[in-house]
């Protein structure tokens, strides 16, 4: 579909996909093996407020639960909710703005007026609103933030596509009979690959810090333990007076490092295929 | 000698001899409050195995004239009829026919391939498109090691041989020339009746420009397919068709044999863009080539096209619009004062 060598290889062949990929790699591994192999079930408790020891590297929290257990435990809730939201979001947004972008007319105009309420709404106070209302579990957090990421994912492909559409070659696929879904599906969508990779990874990781807002605000589900509820209890229980740094920095440096690292990615990407149609 | 307009009402659209009858078709680009005729009322026929250039400057409507006779374009006004049926009432299956029968050849090369295709992939468009019908007709599966056979021998056909070579690689691997013969295969793999060339050597060498100029006479020749050739350039398209008609403004001028049209030109137009042509040997570029003044047309124009920089204008050049005339040996020219030798 791609080329002779991968898109796997090439992304690998550019540096700072690269480094982004190894820090995707090295957080989808903490997040799936870190969710089953912890020291200490991130429910039990030990003695509170323990700065790190070799017993305890990360030190105990404001209940004694051990943080690194705690933080092994979250990383893969907080990879699930944000990957479940990319994958959503990716999916509605691609859909609908291929479709609205190609066909055009009243197609377009349906799903653009609708997609014009959802993002004229101020995002964040729904979100609390919403998460406010409905039952606070994590899939209950996934469905709100998939529900508000898609519209501008499909404003950005549509966008994509209304130039696409005016190429030669997809001008040479209908003369030569191609239909629609077809068009779409073999002359257009590689196009939008770049533009799909780099918005699922920034929709990641988008969400992953919006689950961290919430529960940041006690919203979504606070008995569930991730990034966001780390946080949370970490503001609540103010580890700040006890100088509790081992308990604030794991999450912390964690959502900073997957934010730097899907940047970074996002600008390899863009390397990569800009040199792909550059030389097309 | 006597002249008289081509009659409207007497205007054959269901002409056997033709593939393709344009009667009075009009396009409009509305911008703002402005209308811009980008056809005005051009009729025209193509006829079965003949190869018709259309020769124009930029924003003369040639392209858009190829365009609606493909259908890609809707028409304001007038009709389109190929094989004997109005292209605008056709739906579903005839439209399906209708795509198996046409093709175009794009101007850019680099565009006109997608990126991310492979040669076969581009090529084979039109087959897997057909696939339905070509199936029904042969009455059994076609299998994809044909169609890549298939795919294989219209490359060596268009002299990219071996074929087989071709037919995993991607056209960013390729040169111009070679992508325009890609863009010719493609056209041509299901054998069409007719395909529009839109300036299809424009952006080529001059050496490749010859080789595909000769390629797609000789193919023409040989598939016996109605060929449009739409050049801003007369020497290849005289070279390539067997009438030319001359456009101006979204007007057809001038029509005739490529001969009569180069070698004796009625509409001072023609004249002036032929005398334009510049020559290798001569020393200099004749630049009296016509001002058009792009702002007096909008609206459309009440008179001739040419009329404010002709030569021979007089009064009613500006009042009355001039039809096209028959002139003898199928010439035919839109002037009150043509020039006749």
């Amino acid at each position: 579909m791609f080329s002779e060598s991968g898109i796997l290889h090439e992304i690998w062949s550019n540096g700072k996909a690269r480094f982004g990929m190894i820090v995707f790699i090295i957080f989808a591994i903490i997040g799936i093996f870190g969710h089953f192999i912890y020291p200490y079930s991130p429910k039990a408790t030990f003695v509170i407020w323990q700065p790190p020891t070799f017993a305890h590297v990360f030190g105990t929290d404001y209940e004694g639960h051990d943080v690194l257990s705690q933080f092994l435990y979250g990383t893969g809730v907080s990879l699930y909710v944000g990957a479940s939201v990319a994958l959503i979001s990716v999916a509605i947004g691609t859909m609908v703005g291929m479709l609205s972008g190609y066909y055009g007319g009243i197609v377009d105009n349906i799903f653009m007026r609708f997609v014009d309420i959802l993002l004229i709404m101020p995002t964040f106070p729904l979100l609390v609103i919403l998460a406010a209302y409905l039952p606070p579990t994590n899939n209950t957090t996934i469905l709100i933030l998939s529900l508000l990421s898609w519209p501008f994912m499909s404003r950005v492909i549509r966008s994509q596509v209304l130039t696409l559409k005016e190429r030669p070659f997809i001008k040479a696929a209908v003369i030569s009979g191609m239909k629609g879904f077809t068009i779409i599906r073999k002359e257009i969508l590689d196009h939008l690959m770049p533009l799909i990779i780099i918005n699922a990874v920034y929709l990641l990781v988008g969400a992953i810090v919006a689950q961290a807002g919430l529960a940041f605000f006690g919203l979504g589900d606070l008995t569930s333990i991730n990034w966001g509820t780390m946080l949370y209890y970490a503001q609540s229980e103010d580890a700040i007076v006890y100088a509790a740094w081992w308990w604030i920095l794991p999450p912390g440096i964690a959502i900073a490092i997957i934010g730097i690292g899907a940047n970074i990615f996002g600008n390899g990407i863009t390397e990569i295929f800009g040199k792909r149609s550059g030389g097309a | 000698m006597t002249v008289e307009a081509v009659d409207t009402n007497t205007y054959e659209l269901n002409d056997d001899r033709s593939i393709v009858v344009i009667d009075k078709a009009t396009v409009i680009f509305k911008s703002g409050h402005v209308r811009n005729y980008a056809l005005d009322s051009v009729s025209l026929k193509i006829r079965r195995g003949e190869a018709v250039g259309i020769v124009g400057e930029s924003g003369s409507g040639k392209t858009t004239l190829g365009l609606a006779v493909l259908k890609i374009l809707r028409l304001n006004a007038g009709r389109i009829f190929f094989d004997g049926m109005d292209i605008s009432r056709l739906r579903s299956k005839k439209l399906a026919l209708f795509r198996s029968k046409t093709q175009m050849i794009f101007q850019d090369p680099y565009s006109s391939l997608n990126p991310y295709n492979t040669i076969f992939e581009s090529v084979a468009t039109p087959v897997f498109s057909n696939i339905s019908r070509l199936e029904s007709e042969l009455q059994r599966k076609v299998t994809k090691r044909e169609i890549r056979s298939m795919v294989s021998e219209t490359l060596e056909k268009v002299g990219l041989s071996p074929g087989s070579a071709f037919l995993d690689v991607y056209p960013r691997k390729l040169s111009g020339g070679q992508r325009q013969r890609v863009a010719v295969a493609r056209a041509l793999i299901m054998h069409p009746k007719l395909v529009v060339a839109d300036e299809p050597t424009s952006m080529l060498d001059v050496s490749i420009t010859a080789q595909v100029a000769n390629l797609l006479k000789s193919l023409q020749k040989e598939m016996d397919f109605s060929l449009m050739y739409i050049s801003h350039e007369l020497s290849t398209s005289r070279y390539i068709s067997n009438r030319i008609a001359v456009m101006c403004l979204g007007r057809v001028v001038e029509l005739g044999t490529s001969e009569d049209i180069t070698k004796s030109p009625m509409h001072p137009y023609t004249d002036i863009l032929i005398r334009s042509m510049p020559e290798v040997s001569s020393s200099g570029i004749n630049d009296s080539i016509a001002k058009i003044d792009f702002n007096a047309y909008n609206g459309g124009i009440k008179g001739c096209v040419f009329a404010h920089s002709c030569p021979r204008k007089t009064e009613i050049c500006t009042s009355e619009k001039p039809l096209l005339q028959e002139m003898g040996n199928d010439h035919e020219v839109a002037c009150f004062h043509p020039i006749i030798a």
